[in-house]
């Protein structure tokens, strides 16, 4: 036993000697680093590898500065070498070494080797470099040191000098005519320049497409992208080359398109490219007015089908066709009228009513020739006639035949048509299109003269037309709700075009508002109108422009709309009895918006008697429509009737709700003072507030002191204004008083008359009787 | 509401007498009523109701005669082939090698 304890103890001893060797080692192998001393260094690390953690850590650092000396002192190979050393230790790396910081120092020297590998690779343009460095990088790649930022850096840098190589090489390929080979060492530049080189990636792109144009493939339009970004040369070069692809493709639009890529370039090619461009289209066009001329050649012959033809291409292709010829629109646009008028006479004839619409509607600026507008009218009524009117063509049909119809200048241009071999002359004096007397331009037979038999009236016949027309939608079979739609629709286009003709003196094209709308002449309008009601301060005016708005653009106007929107949704809000919305909607803007509409506020006054007179014929005892009346008295310019109908209902529902046992004395007593403030004078009024007074004076003995305190309030404010229609009411009161004091025991009586000796009950009762006398009028 | 000029056959600018003829040679014709006729013929002698009917008539828009449209076409002095497709050759004077 003392034996084996003996051999333990020496054990440890020798285990502490040796340790204490080991690191004395370890220690001057550090000392040797620090002096530089980096061979000696090695000889003592490379001892104790397997018995201390960081020594191959330390080894290698060794062998790191001997490289870095190296390469300091350009011996490349030997710097090589040794950092070569450095990736070696890892094989001496026991269970116990420190390899997270082996393997930082690895990362570093690894680094380093491919950078000399780099570096002693040269920038030649030969397959056996390219495969070099593609072997490199793929070494590099596979390492267990590549995520090294540093090395990162270095595979952009092997990456960028392959795919400059493989461009390189690819250029000569393509110089030699090989452009399949070219096309295939490009496509291997791509891999590498990819993401680290953009204009190599660019270049190669564009040369891509250059080879493929040179080996007469399509080029590939989505690298167009690519190519933009590239070399001007290459990108010059391409487009070039495209469209001169595009020319022998006879894609000569497209062709033009290309070439102002190209508009930079003072090359003679490129200007001889731009007059083919524009010889092949003005060739082209002149093919399309050759078609033009042959319709032309048998104009009194074509089909419907055919002038359709004509007429459709004149009006597309005018534009086209004149940015190629200049002036060629001119000489088009001359033919058209004359297609027209065949046409439009050829689909009355067939009764194709709805082309004919479309035809003159599709004429620019149609509105201002009466001729057409008076087609417009004779074709709505042909319209009607064949019952063809549906829910997508009323609207239209209406507004074309009111505005054809409304129209003075339709009926004098119609008038001025016919040869009138009798003496007849016509008057203006009732005609429906105007309110003034000075239309422009009247034929001689045509005055503004009374009405005689020799003096025809316009306007009558104006009126038969549209009577006409009436009597026409009314014949209409159609569904009954759509029946009234039409109607609506008819009555008020014909209303709003009426009212703008009786407003502006001026002879402008007077339209319903889905005419004036469609076909954008509203403006004109609703500038007449808002200048008219600045000058005369029309409300009229404005209240006609409200069918003519579309947008904000009319200030004047839309707020004359807003105000009367606002009275619309008031009396709404009243028929709902919606009091919260009603209070929130009287603000002070609104009543200073209303205040400026004199119509409007008329108009207001008006529609809230009648709104409520209605709610309270509907509502018997409502405490809401009491509210609702109280609110409005403030935006009535009828503030007399609104206070009437205010005090009738208040009297009628503090009876009601009374007698009913459902409203306390005193809600009654505060609603007739209320009512009492707005008319003091109304006799309803006075003595429903008296029979209140005395109801509440007789109830305040058994009162709480606070209920009292707001009866005494009340009835000091009635006390302060006593009207005349009171105090001649009030005499209930004071028969109320004695009566009372009739009733008390005579000592009672005397001591309240007195006043003496009162206890509470006694002072309330003093102050009661004080109540109905004063307010009784009893001095 | 048919278009009285036509009924009597006769043009928008007819005198008197020529819609009187009208209503004989309609009359003689039969493509209408009598009474279609002798409408016809009240309305186009009350020169209010001719007003109307004259609204009725389809109107013409002022038009000239349709003429042939005359383009000169400018002679072809450059084409296609005459074009030297390598004159913008961006490899013609220097390779993109030492440019980066």
């Amino acid at each position: 036993m003392e034996a084996i304890i003996i051999i333990v103890i020496i054990g440890i001893i020798w285990l502490v000697l040796h340790q204490n060797k080991t690191s004395t080692k370890f220690n001057n192998a550090l000392k040797l680093i620090k002096k530089g001393k980096y061979h000696d260094a090695e000889k003592i690390l490379l001892k104790i590898t397997k018995k201390h953690p960081i020594a191959v850590t330390r080894l290698s650092e060794c062998y790191y500065l001997i490289a870095e000396d190296q390469k300091k002192k350009k011996n490349n190979l030997v710097a090589f070498k040794t950092y070569k050393k450095v990736i070696k230790c890892k094989t001496l790396l026991t269970n116990t070494s420190d390899k997270s910081s082996f393997h930082r120092i690895a990362e570093v020297a690894s680094y380093e080797i491919s950078k000399l590998q780099f570096e002693a690779i040269p920038y030649r343009a030969d397959k056996k470099t390219i495969n070099d460095l593609r072997t490199i990088l793929d070494y590099i790649n596979q390492s267990e040191y590549s995520d090294y930022m540093k090395t990162k850096v270095l595979i952009n840098q092997y990456k960028q000098k392959i795919a400059r190589l493989l461009f390189v090489i690819g250029q000569h390929e393509e110089i030699n005519g090989n452009y399949q080979d070219a096309k295939k060492h490009y496509s291997d530049s791509l891999t590498f320049s990819r993401n680290s080189e953009k204009l190599v990636y660019f270049n190669t792109k564009g040369r891509i497409e250059i080879c493929n144009l040179k080996l007469n493939i399509s080029a590939d339009l989505t690298n167009v992208y690519y190519i933009d970004l590239a070399d001007p040369r290459i990108c010059s070069d391409f487009y070039f080359r495209y469209t001169i692809a595009l020319l022998q493709d006879r894609k000569y639009s497209e062709s033009e398109d290309y070439i102002g890529q190209l508009m930079g370039s003072n090359n003679m090619e490129v200007k001889q490219i731009e007059q083919i461009c524009k010889n092949e289209k003005i060739k082209a066009a002149t093919g399309e007015i050759e078609v033009i001329n042959s319709l032309i050649r048998q104009i009194n012959n074509n089909s419907i089908d055919q002038l359709s033809e004509l007429y459709d291409t004149i009006a597309n292709k005018g534009d086209e066709l004149d940015a190629i010829i200049p002036g060629i629109k001119y000489d088009l646009e001359e033919i058209r009228p004359s297609i027209l008028n065949r046409m439009v006479l050829w689909c009355n004839k067939n009764q194709n009513f709805g082309k004919v619409l479309n035809l003159i509607t599709n004429y620019p600026e149609f509105f201002d020739s009466p001729a057409l507008m008076k087609n417009i009218g004779n074709t709505c009524l042909g319209f009607l006639k064949n019952n063809i009117l549906d829910e997508k063509n009323f609207k239209i049909v209406i507004a074309l035949f009111l505005t054809s119809a409304y129209s003075d200048k339709v009926m004098l241009s119609s008038l001025e048509e016919t040869l009138w071999d009798d003496e007849y002359t016509f008057s203006l004096i009732d005609s429906i299109g105007s309110s003034y007397k000075f239309h422009t331009d009247i034929p001689e037979n045509v005055n503004y003269d009374e009405i005689t038999d020799s003096n025809i009236s316009i306007g009558s016949s104006q009126k038969y037309l549209i009577n006409q027309f009436e009597k026409l939608i009314n014949e209409q079979e159609l569904e009954s709700n759509f029946s009234n739609q039409v109607i609506d629709f008819y009555e008020n286009e014909k209303q709003a075009i009426e009212s703008i003709i009786k407003i502006i003196p001026e002879e402008i094209i007077f339209a319903t508002p889905y005419f004036a709308k469609k076909y954008k002449i509203e403006t004109k309008i609703l500038d007449l109108l808002e200048s008219d009601f600045k000058n005369y301060n029309n409300e009229e005016s404005l209240e006609a422009g409200i069918p003519y708005l579309i947008n904000n653009s009319h200030s004047v106007i839309n707020e004359y709309r807003t105000a009367k929107k606002t009275i619309e949704s008031l009396i709404d809000l009243i028929i709902e009895k919606n009091l919260p919305e009603f209070t929130k909607k009287i603000t002070a803007d609104q009543k200073k918006l209303l205040n400026r509409y004199e119509s409007l506020l008329e108009t207001l006054g008006i529609k809230l008697v009648d709104a409520f007179k209605e709610l309270i014929n509907n509502h018997n005892a409502d405490e809401t429509v009491l509210e609702l009346i109280g609110k409005s008295i403030s935006i009535s310019p009828l503030k007399d009737k609104i206070i009437y109908l205010y005090c009738g209902y208040a009297a009628s529902l503090c009876i009601t709700k009374i007698n009913a046992d459902t409203m306390s004395v005193f809600r009654g007593l505060q609603i007739m003072s209320n009512a009492y403030s707005l008319s003091p004078n109304d006799s309803r009024v006075c003595s429903n507030l008296v029979a209140l007074i005395r109801m509440n004076i007789l109830k305040l003995f058994d009162a709480d002191r606070r209920s009292r305190t707001k009866v005494y309030s009340l009835l000091d404010k009635i006390y302060s204004d006593m009207s005349q229609t009171f105090r001649h009411n009030a005499g209930e009161l004071i028969e109320a008083r004695d009566d009372f004091l009739g009733n008390l025991p005579a000592d009672a009586r005397i001591a309240i008359m007195n006043g003496v000796d009162l206890n509470e009950h006694g002072l309330v009762v003093k102050k009661a009787l004080e109540y109905l006398t004063k307010l009784g009028g009893d001095p | 509401m048919k278009n009285p000029y036509e009924i009597l056959g006769i043009s928008q600018n007819a005198t008197k007498k020529e819609i009187i003829t009208g209503k004989m040679i309609a009359m003689k014709k039969r493509e209408f009523t009598l009474q279609e006729i002798q409408l016809a013929e009240i309305q186009l002698l009350n020169p209010s109701k001719r007003l109307v009917a004259d609204f009725m008539y389809p109107a013409k828009i002022k038009a000239k005669r349709p003429k042939l449209i005359h383009v000169k076409t400018p002679p072809l002095s450059t084409k296609i082939e005459d074009i030297d497709i390598d004159a913008l050759d961006s490899l013609k004077n220097k390779l993109y090698e030492n440019e980066y």
